[in-house]
Parts: structure tokens; C-alpha cells; sequence
């Protein structure tokens, strides 16, 4: 395939499409519970800490966007981690972090997804079953190929995005003059909120899995992800401004459904269910996107022979890798881990794995001495962010042990896997 | 002399192509046998449950009664997600059943909400 012909593939990929990609994770059920939650325990300080996240993924987004400068394609990144820190990592992180994540992930918005569509639109349709059905709808978008999917993730994200927009408006409209609550300085029990606000801005990277990216798109990416990071930190505030003066803080932090009881503070019973058509179109959009991009990047793995070589050469591409998450998650919801206690430990464990993936892509580029104009202090503040916000997390988190255990037991698993893989390949990488 | 190209799709297939097309069948079959397998076990497993169930209306003209326990069970994703949480129920987890089974008098009706 000429350079010609790759330029020409991916630049049917317009911004807009991109931008829904790399949105699509960061606007998920997920973040509304947790960004809620957070209002309510730390109050509007922690709006200050979500602007900071938000301003420290930039880093990530900006070592991104060197990175596929430099090796482009879904196989790039664990190309450009294999020539600076080798195999192994090369094999972990990108798989473990995306993997691990998006089945847990999945099952836990899939479910909430069901319990959405029961409880506020049809209390005919089982719950469990409309998360099947979902589950399905979502892989027959992605088996057809890249257009359809992308197409409906973009109306997924767009409806978000407006949703919430206008619900905020309506928020501070009805609002009017009623007092912001105080701006105090969190107390301890807070502070296990404000490291894992880092979490809200994970996933602009699924961006780059779309297709096979040249070098000249790559500057498009950077602007694709920092677009993303900054309009889902517009939302955010926007939406955790207009809940704390809509909700009592202790009400916030003490409700499983922070979004739900803002929605219906704002618009009662109509709040509620446009609420609910939020949270159906984030939960697709957050799905859609982990279905899309994950299995795209095993075949670029694939095809740099960081995998086995099956899996990127089926006639359709990603079928075997999408088909093998969707089982997944539905062997995940099938098995009840839905109702598990343990489902949002190891939503964390994916998220921690993923953050990790940012800290060895950081320290890849400073390995590999590609930093851009800007020299080495970005890359290196990137790693160091990262770095201490997976320590942070760790550290504050009430399941410390659990976290650590389940990344431990998933890294292990890769290196039995890597060595396995990688013992009969590694004279042919070096000839490579 | 008329050449073919790789794209060409009326070319005969060499080899190591249908080589890989064997292979390609036989893992589409292996997944076809596996999520077959995996849909008559959820099958079989939610047909083997035969729990009592009552229905919403019932527990509604029993609520009040001094005779009644609601036992909501709910963990994980089951009891975060869901909007509505029940008046009175008494939160306790199905895995740590031994721990509380003997709190409740057994003359009393256990009502169990657990999805």
C-alpha cells in the first residue's frame, strides 16, 4: 500500500469522528458518578482539582502526539515502547491496561445501562437482558467496519455533550441567585477523591486506534485529543458547578446516582428522564469506542509481531479480537459480576494499569530522545504526574491490597505470555 | 500476458492462503462452539433457580406489617445503579449470609430484594 493510499484512508477520518473517539471513554456513566460524588465530598475545591487533571493529561496527550509522530498506526505505541524499554512492557502495558479495563468497565456500565432502561424508561424489560441486547447492538456496529461505528459514536458523544449542556442551563437559569456553597479547603476523607480525578480524563488515547495513521496526521491527533480532554473538562465543571447548587453536598456524596438527583432537582421527572437518555447515549458511546479501538490496536500489535500473528491477519481484521472481548464482557455479565462488590475495585485496578501505560509511554519518549521542541521537561513532568498519581491512588484508595494484587496477578500473566511469545521471535525483531 | 494482482480476487488462491483461510474457519467455528456452550450454560443455570417470587403489588399490601423483613441483598452495580432503594429494607450481603441469618426471628416473613 502506498503512503498515498494510507494518507487517503485516514483522511476520510474527519475531526469531529476523531474527536467523539477519543471523548467517548472520558464522558461515561463512570465519570458522572465519580465527579458527582466528588462535589459532594470535597465540595467546589474540587472543581480547582479537575481543571488540574484535566491540564496534567494535556502532558500525556502532547507525549501522544510525538509518539505517533514518530511510529505511526494502532501497533505504534507498543512499537515505540518495544525500542525503548523492550519486549515485555511492550507486551504488558498496552494489552493489560486496555484489556483488564474494558471488560470490567463494560460489565459495570452495560449493567447500569439496564438498571437505566428499567427503571426510568420500560420496568417491562429486564435489566440484564437489555445489557445483553445492548451488548450485541454494540457489536453488530463494530462488525460491519470502521464507518458505521464511528458515525454512531459520534451521535452517542454529541448527545452527551448536548444533553448535559442543556441541562446544566437549566440548572443555573433555575438556579438564579441562590448561594454557591463555600469554598473550603477539603478535609482528609476528601482527598481520597482528588487523586483519582486523574481517572476522568483516561482514554483520549483510543483516538489513535482508528486506523493506520501517517506521520502528517499526527499533528491532527494532538489536536484531537487536547479538544477532547478540554471539552470533557468544559462538561465536567459546567455539570459539577450546576450540581452542587442544585443538591445538598451530603446528599451528592452520599447517593450511588449523584447525576440522577441533580437532573431531577433541576426538571423533576423530565430532568430525570433526559437524564437517562444522557446516560444510555454515554454508556453506547463509552462501549462503542473501547469496542472498537482495543481490538484495532491488538491488530496493529499483531502486525508489529508483538502478538501472534493470527490475530491481525483474519479477513476482517479485528473480528477475532472484537469477538473475543465481547465474550468477555458478556461471560463477565452472564456470570453476575455485575453484582459483585469487587466489579468497582477492579474498574480501578484497569484504570490504575492504564495510567501506568501513560507513565512507560512518557518514559518511551525519553528514552527514545524524541521529546519535540520542547525538549525533555514535558515527557518527564508527564512521567512524574503519572507516576505520582498511580502512587496517590494507590495509596488512598480503601481496597489498596485488592488494587495492587489484581495488577500484580494481570502483569504476571502477560510476562508467562510475553516470554512465551517472544522466546522464538526475538532473533527476528533484532533483524528487523 | 495478463497479470494479477494481489487485490485480484478471481486469481486462484495460493498455498499459504488457504491455509489461512482453513485456519480462519476453524477458530470462527471454535468461537461459534464456545459462545454456544456459554449460552446453554447461562440457560441451563437461570432454569435450574426456582425461588418463590412475589411481585410488587403483593409486597406493597404487606408493607407496614410488623410481621415483615425486606432483605435488600443488592451489592456491586446492582444496588449503585439502581434509583430506587426500598423504605425500611435492611441492607445485608448473600455472601456473608451465615454471619446475619440468625439476627431474624424465623416466625417472621424474609422478603429478599436482590436485583
Amino acid at each position: 500500500m502506498t503512503l498515498q493510499n494510507v494518507e487517503k484512508e485516514s483522511g476520510n477520518s474527519s475531526f469531529h469522528l476523531a474527536t467523539a473517539a477519543a471523548a467517548g471513554l472520558m464522558l461515561s456513566p463512570e465519570s458522572l458518578v465519580f465527579l458527582g460524588n466528588s462535589m459532594g465530598t470535597a465540595g467546589p475545591f474540587f472543581l480547582l482539582m479537575l481543571l488540574g487533571a484535566a491540564g496534567l493529561q494535556l502532558l500525556t496527550g502532547r507525549s501522544y502526539g510525538i509518539l505517533w509522530k514518530r511510529y505511526p498506526g494502532p501497533g505504534g505505541e507498543a512499537r515505540a515502547i518495544r525500542e525503548a524499554l523492550g519486549s515485555f512492557p511492550a507486551f504488558a502495558f498496552p494489552i493489560c491496561s486496555r484489556v483488564f479495563l474494558s471488560v470490567w468497565i463494560s460489565t459495570g456500565i452495560l449493567a447500569t445501562a439496564g438498571y437505566v432502561f428499567n427503571e426510568v424508561f420500560f420496568p417491562t424489560v429486564p435489566n440484564l437482558a437489555f445489557s445483553f441486547c445492548l451488548l450485541a447492538l454494540l457489536l453488530l456496529l463494530n462488525l460491519p467496519g470502521r464507518k458505521l461505528a464511528e458515525t454512531a459514536q459520534f451521535i452517542f458523544v454529541a448527545w452527551v455533550f448536548c444533553g448535559l449542556v442543556l441541562l446544566s442551563a437549566a440548572g443555573l437559569l433555575q438556579a438564579g441567585n441562590a448561594p454557591f456553597p463555600e469554598w473550603a479547603a477539603p478535609q482528609t476523607a476528601a482527598l481520597r477523591s482528588l487523586f483519582p480525578a486523574l481517572f476522568l480524563f483516561i482514554g483520549f488515547d483510543l483516538a489513535g486506534f482508528r486506523g493506520k495513521n501517517s506521520p502528517g496526521k499526527a499533528a491532527g491527533l494532538s489536536r484531537v485529543m487536547f479538544g477532547a480532554i478540554l471539552g470533557a473538562a468544559f462538561l465536567f465543571f459546567l455539570w459539577g458547578m450546576v450540581s452542587v447548587r442544585s443538591v445538598p453536598l451530603e446528599r451528592l456524596s452520599g447517593t450511588t446516582v449523584p447525576h440522577m438527583a441533580a437532573a431531577r432537582s433541576i426538571l423533576g421527572e423530565m430532568g430525570r428522564m433526559w437524564m437517562g437518555t444522557v446516560l444510555l447515549a454515554s454508556a453506547c458511546g463509552a462501549v462503542n469506542i473501547l469496542l472498537a479501538g482495543v481490538p484495532r490496536m491488538i491488530v496493529g500489535m499483531a502486525e508489529e509481531r508483538i502478538l501472534p500473528a493470527f490475530l491481525g491477519r483474519s479477513p476482517w481484521r479485528s473480528f477475532f479480537p472484537l469477538l473475543l472481548l465481547v465474550a468477555g464482557v458478556a461471560a463477565a455479565l452472564g456470570l453476575g459480576m455485575a453484582g459483585s462488590p469487587m466489579l468497582d475495585p477492579l474498574i480501578r485496578a484497569g484504570f490504575l494499569l492504564w495510567l501506568a501505560n501513560y507513565a512507560v509511554v512518557h518514559l518511551g519518549i525519553l528514552r527514545l530522545k524524541i521529546q519535540g521542541g520542547a525538549g525533555w521537561s514535558l515527557p518527564a513532568a508527564g512521567l512524574f504526574v503519572s507516576s505520582f498519581g498511580f502512587i496517590g491512588i494507590l495509596v488512598t484508595d480503601v481496597h489498596p491490597a485488592f488494587l495492587l494484587k489484581s495488577m500484580v496477578a494481570v502483569l504476571a500473566f502477560a510476562c508467562v505470555l510475553s516470554f512465551l511469545w517472544n522466546r522464538p521471535h526475538r532473533e527476528t525483531y533484532q533483524d528487523r | 500476458m495478463e497479470s494479477t494482482s494481489p487485490g485480484d480476487i478471481s486469481r486462484p488462491l495460493s498455498l499459504a492462503e488457504r491455509r489461512l483461510k482453513m485456519k480462519t474457519k476453524r477458530w470462527r467455528i471454535l468461537f461459534l462452539a464456545v459462545g454456544l456452550a456459554m449460552g446453554l450454560l447461562f440457560m441451563l443455570e437461570a432454569m435450574a433457580q426456582e425461588v418463590p417470587r412475589i411481585t410488587k403489588e403483593e409486597l406493597k399490601e404487606m408493607l407496614g406489617s410488623p410481621d415483615l423483613v425486606i432483605i435488600d441483598d443488592r451489592t456491586g452495580r446492582d444496588w449503585n445503579a439502581s434509583e430506587f432503594k426500598i423504605k425500611g429494607a435492611v441492607r445485608e450481603d448473600s455472601a456473608k449470609a451465615d454471619e446475619w441469618a440468625g439476627k431474624y426471628p424465623k416466625d417472621k416473613t424474609l422478603v429478599f430484594y436482590c436485583a
